[in-house]
């Protein structure tokens, strides 16, 4: 078994100021706003196009 | 908060009533070669609720069982032991737990994504040629350490959720800025209590980040299944995020765009017969 994390402690912290969260859109792109953190992260997150492709073939 | 008064108050998790048994029982005398199937049969008979639950799983389409499942040992000949000491497992978990009480903690919602995760992790596991039944066990209790914070500690879970609602940030950061420690290590502390074997608990450990390795493991599988399920949003909570996968993991998966697609439709078909039949 893997221990790595069985101990690990992470500090307790206040409260960092961040941007305010922005609010989902009325009529917005819901997958855009699920894949929020990554895209602030300007990350490419690896099922966010496999999922717009799921749900194209689901509507088609 | 200090790191030591938070571990304080989560000692409350050592709380936690233990599983029924012969559900130990069972996951120990899967690794035996000795195994009474008459003698499982017996002992899981005597406690009603978990047999007569664990009956109603079996009897959903999720099993694709033709007529109609009636007593455990028919279950055992049909389904074989292994699946039924899932469905022991999910059973007793989903019994042993008392009802947690916590603002913003939604049980319903809860169960949804972590029979999501374990419908899709069985998936991938099949098609990887991996245990399919300890994929589905560790991707139902992927979570389980936010359901034991939900149960014996739901103060320290509220101030997490009001937390990661005020930053809209990913749960386990919240988590680990609040508690000093994360559902993933707090559930894999349940399951070794709980005596899971260590793939499960690594799975459950680790889900968040799967560590390297030379191939594909039942905790890549829980990692990604977990991203899978919050993208396809079963769980209808309205601040749903899907949290970053590590591309390694995803790349031992290596599963192929059709492959990826089939799993996702299957996930979603059948997450709304196995909630029910849980009565989750």
């Amino acid at each position: 078994m893997n221990d790595d994390t069985a101990t690990r402690v992470y500090p307790v912290s206040p409260p960092e100021v961040r941007p305010t969260p922005s609010a989902e859109p009325a009529q917005g792109d819901r997958v855009e706003w699920l894949f929020r953190d990554a895209l602030r992260r300007r990350q490419v997150h690896p099922l966010m196009e496999l999922l717009r492709r799921y749900r194209g073939q689901e509507g088609a | 908060m200090t790191a030591a008064s938070a571990s304080v108050q989560l000692d409350k998790l050592r709380e936690l009533p233990s599983l029924p048994q012969v559900v130990i029982d069972l996951q120990s005398a899967l690794s035996r070669e000795d195994v009474s199937i008459d003698a499982i049969a017996d002992t899981v008979s005597l406690d009603q609720a978990l047999a007569a639950k664990a009956l109603r799983v079996a009897n959903c389409s999720f099993y694709g069982v033709p007529g109609r499942v009636v007593s455990i040992r028919q279950a055992i000949g049909m389904l074989g032991l292994r699946s039924v000491s899932t469905v022991l497992t999910i059973a007793a978990v989903s019994q042993s737990i008392p009802r947690p009480s916590c603002p913003g903690f939604d049980l319903e919602r809860y169960w949804r994504h972590s029979v999501a995760v374990a419908l899709c992790a069985r998936d991938m596991a099949r098609t990887l040629r991996l245990d399919a039944d300890v994929a589905f066990t560790a991707g139902l209790l992927h979570d389980l350490g936010r359901l034991a914070l939900a149960s014996q500690a739901s103060a320290r879970l509220a101030e997490t959720l009001r937390r990661r609602d005020e930053l809209d940030c990913a749960m386990l950061e919240a988590e680990r800025a609040t508690l000093g420690t994360d559902h993933a290590a707090l559930g894999a502390q349940v399951a070794v209590r709980w005596h899971f074997g260590p793939a499960i608990v690594d799975a459950i450990r680790l889900h968040h980040e799967p560590p390297a390795a030379p191939r594909v493991t039942v905790t890549d599988i829980v990692h990604i299944a977990d991203g899978i399920a919050h993208a396809l949003d079963v769980a209808g909570d309205p601040n749903e995020m899907v949290p970053p996968l590590d591309p390694t993991a995803w790349n031992r998966a290596g599963l192929t765009e059709g492959q990826m697609l089939l799993i996702l439709e299957s996930t979603e078909a059948e997450v709304d017969g196995l909630c029910d039949a849980l009565a989750v």
